[in-house]
C-alpha cells in the first residue's frame, strides 16, 4: 500500500502526547547516558592516574633531621630495582599548597613533612625497605581513593538504570500509543483486513505514525539535552582545577545515535504490540 | 464436494445465546448467481460475515475455494479474502480517501503498481458514473454514489466470488439495472455472485439465478439450484 495515501485519520494528527512523552524520556535517557559515559571517563582518569603512584612523607617536626631522613629515602630509591623516577617535592611547594589555609601564620614556622613522590612501585615491598627509617610513611593514592572510585561506579551503575529504565518506558509508551491507535481506526483497519490486507500491512500503516512521532521527540529530547550537557561541560571546564572534559568522542557518538535507537524501540514495540493485538482479529 | 463456497452443518452462536445460524449446508458452485433472501434478522448478514471470512463459525465446515478456513492459519486468510469481493450495505468507504483511492485499494493492497492501477480504476468509475467524482471523499458523495463507489471497489480485481449486501439499495432503477448488468457480466465471464437482497425487482431481472432463502437462520431453497445447480452454470 502506498503510504502517500493517509489511509488513517491519526496519520493526519498534530504530533500530540506521544511525541512529548518521547522527548522527556528521550530527555532523561540522554542525560543519565552522559553521566554514566562522564563517570566512566572520571573513574578511569582516577583509576589510571593513581594506580601506581606512591607518597612517602617524611614526618619530623626537626628540619634538620627530617632533611637528612628524606635524604637517606632518595638515596635508598635511587638503588631499588623497579621504582620510577622519584621526585621529591620542593619545601617551597608544599608550603605554597597549605598556605591558603593558614592566614596569618608563619609557614615556614609549620613542622611539614618531606614529600617524596614515585610513579611506580609495590607499596608494601618499600615500606618493608624502609622500616628502619624512622618517622617515615608509605601510602599508594589509589588505595586512598578507592572509596571514591567505588562512589564513581555506583553512580555509574544508578545512571545506566535510569536510562535503561527510561528506554523501557519510551518502549512501553509508544506500545500504548500503537494500541490506542488500534482502538481509534477499528473500523477502517477492519475494512483493510476485510479487503485482504495483510496484519503486517496494517501494522506498518499504524507504525509509520508512532515511527514519525517518536522521530519528533527523540528530536526535541536530543536537542534539549544536547543544549544541558554542554551547558554543564562549560561549567566543569571554567571550574578548571585538572578537571578535563569527560566526555570522548565515543561518547558523544553513543550520545547521538541513542535517539535513533530509542526511536527504533519505539517502533519495534509498536509492531510487536500490533501483531500480537491483530492475532485476535478474525 | 468442490466449490467457490461449501458449508457442511454450519452454526453460528454469538455468546452463550441460542444460534443465529444453525445447520447450514449448501455448495456455491464456481460460476454461479445466487440471490440470498430472508426477513430482517433471518441471519443473511451473518452468513455473509461467514463467507468474507470475518466471522469463524462456532460449529461445522466452511470451505472457501476447496480450502477449509477452520484449519488455515492467519497468514493465509488475507490471500482468500483478496479472492472474493465484498459490498457492504453500510458502504465501509474509508472516509480519509478519495473515490479513486477507495476503489483502487485493493489493488495497492495486492501491490500492483501505480501505472496499472490508474487506467484500471478510471475505466471502472467511468461505467459506474462517477469519473467526474473520482477526486470526491465520501462524505461529500450521496448514498447512491457512495454505493456505487463500494460496488467498483468489490469488482475491480476480477474477483472469483463477489458477495454484495444490497447493492442497490440506494440507487435508482437504472442505475440499479446497470449495476446488475455489470455483475451480469462478470458472472458469464466465470464469477460467482452472492446477492443479498429484499428488492423483488432485482429477482424478477434474473430469472436464471437461484434463490436462498434464509429462515431462523436455516437454509431454504426454492429453486433446488443450491443443491441441483443447473448443468451449464458447471460447466
Amino acid at each position: 500500500m502506498k503510504p502517500r495515501l493517509a489511509l488513517l485519520a491519526l496519520q493526519r494528527r498534530r504530533p500530540g502526547t506521544f511525541a512529548l512523552l518521547m522527548a522527556a524520556t528521550c530527555l532523561l535517557m540522554l542525560l543519565a547516558a552522559a553521566m554514566a559515559l562522564a563517570l566512566r571517563g572520571a573513574a578511569h582518569q582516577v583509576a589510571g592516574a593513581t594506580a601506581t603512584r606512591l607518597l612517602i612523607q617524611v614526618v619530623d617536626a626537626n628540619p634538620d633531621r627530617r632533611d637528612a631522613t628524606a635524604d637517606e629515602v632518595m638515596a635508598r630509591l635511587e638503588r631499588m630495582p623497579g621504582i620510577g623516577s622519584p621526585h621529591r617535592v620542593p619545601m617551597a611547594e608544599a608550603q605554597a599548597l597549605v598556605a591558603p589555609y593558614m592566614d596569618g601564620v608563619q609557614i615556614s614556622d609549620l613542622p611539614l613533612p618531606a614529600l617524596i613522590e614515585l610513579a611506580g612501585g609495590d607499596r608494601a615491598v618499600l615500606a618493608e625497605r624502609l622500616r628502619d627509617l624512622p618517622r617515615v610513611q608509605v601510602t599508594a593514592a589509589g588505595a586512598e581513593l578507592a572509596p571514591l572510585i567505588r562512589l564513581i561506579d555506583a553512580l555509574r551503575g544508578v545512571s545506566l538504570g535510569i536510562a535503561l529504565t527510561a528506554a523501557a518506558a519510551s518502549g512501553l509508551i509508544a506500545m500504548l500509543a500503537a494500541r490506542a491507535a488500534l482502538a481509534l481506526e477499528g473500523g477502517t483497519l477492519n475494512i483493510l483486513h476485510a479487503l485482504g490486507a495483510t496484519d503486517r500491512q496494517i501494522s506498518v500503516l499504524v507504525t509509520g505514525k508512532v515511527a514519525r512521532d517518536a522521530a519528533i521527540g527523540a528530536a526535541i529530547g536530543l536537542a534539549v539535552a544536547l543544549l544541558v550537557i554542554l551547558t554543564i561541560a562549560a561549567r566543569i571546564a571554567a571550574i578548571g582545577a585538572g578537571l578535563s572534559p569527560a566526555l570522548t568522542v565515543g561518547a558523544w557518538a553513543i550520545l547521538l545515535a541513542l535517539p535513533v535507537a530509542l526511536v527504533a524501540l519505539a517502533v519495534l514495540a509498536a509492531q510487536g504490540a500490533l501483531l500480537l493485538a491483530l492475532r485476535n482479529a478474525p | 464436494m468442490a466449490g467457490i463456497v461449501h458449508f457442511d452443518n454450519v452454526g453460528l452462536r454469538y455468546g452463550t445465546g441460542a444460534e443465529t445460524l444453525a445447520g447450514l449446508s449448501f455448495t456455491l458452485a464456481p460460476g454461479s448467481f445466487h440471490f440470498l433472501t430472508g426477513a430482517s434478522g433471518a441471519g443473511k448478514t451473518s452468513l455473509i460475515n461467514l463467507i468474507t471470512l470475518a466471522q469463524r463459525p462456532s460449529r461445522g465446515i466452511v470451505s472457501l475455494f476447496g480450502e477449509d478456513t477452520a484449519g488455515l492459519p492467519r497468514k493465509r486468510l488475507p490471500a482468500l479474502r483478496r479472492r472474493i469481493g465484498v459490498v457492504y450495505q453500510d458502504f465501509r468507504l474509508i472516509p480519509q480517501l478519495s473515490a479513486f483511492d477507495n476503489v483502487a485499494l485493493p489493488l495497492r493492497i495486492s501491490g500492483m503498481g501505480e501505472r496499472e492501477i490508474g487506467p484500471r480504476v478510471e475505466e471502472l468509475l467511468d461505467w459506474v458514473g462517477l469519473a467526474p467524482r473520482a477526486s470526491a471523499k465520501p462524505a461529500t458523495l450521496s448514498g447512491g454514489e457512495q454505493q456505487r463507489v463500494a460496488i467498483a471497489r468489490a469488482v475491480i480485481t476480477h474477483p472469483e466470488l463477489i458477495v454484495a449486501d444490497e447493492p442497490t439499495g440506494n440507487v435508482d432503477p437504472d442505475m440499479a439495472a446497470r449495476l446488475l448488468h455489470l455483475l451480469e457480466v462478470m458472472n458469464r465471464q466465470g464469477t460467482t455472485i452472492l446477492i443479498a437482497t429484499h428488492d423483488v425487482q432485482l429477482l424478477r431481472q434474473m430469472p436464471g439465478a437461484s434463490i436462498l432463502r434464509l429462515a431462523k437462520g436455516r437454509i431454504d431453497d426454492p429453486t433446488g439450484a443450491v443443491r441441483f445447480p443447473p448443468r451449464e452454470r458447471l460447466s
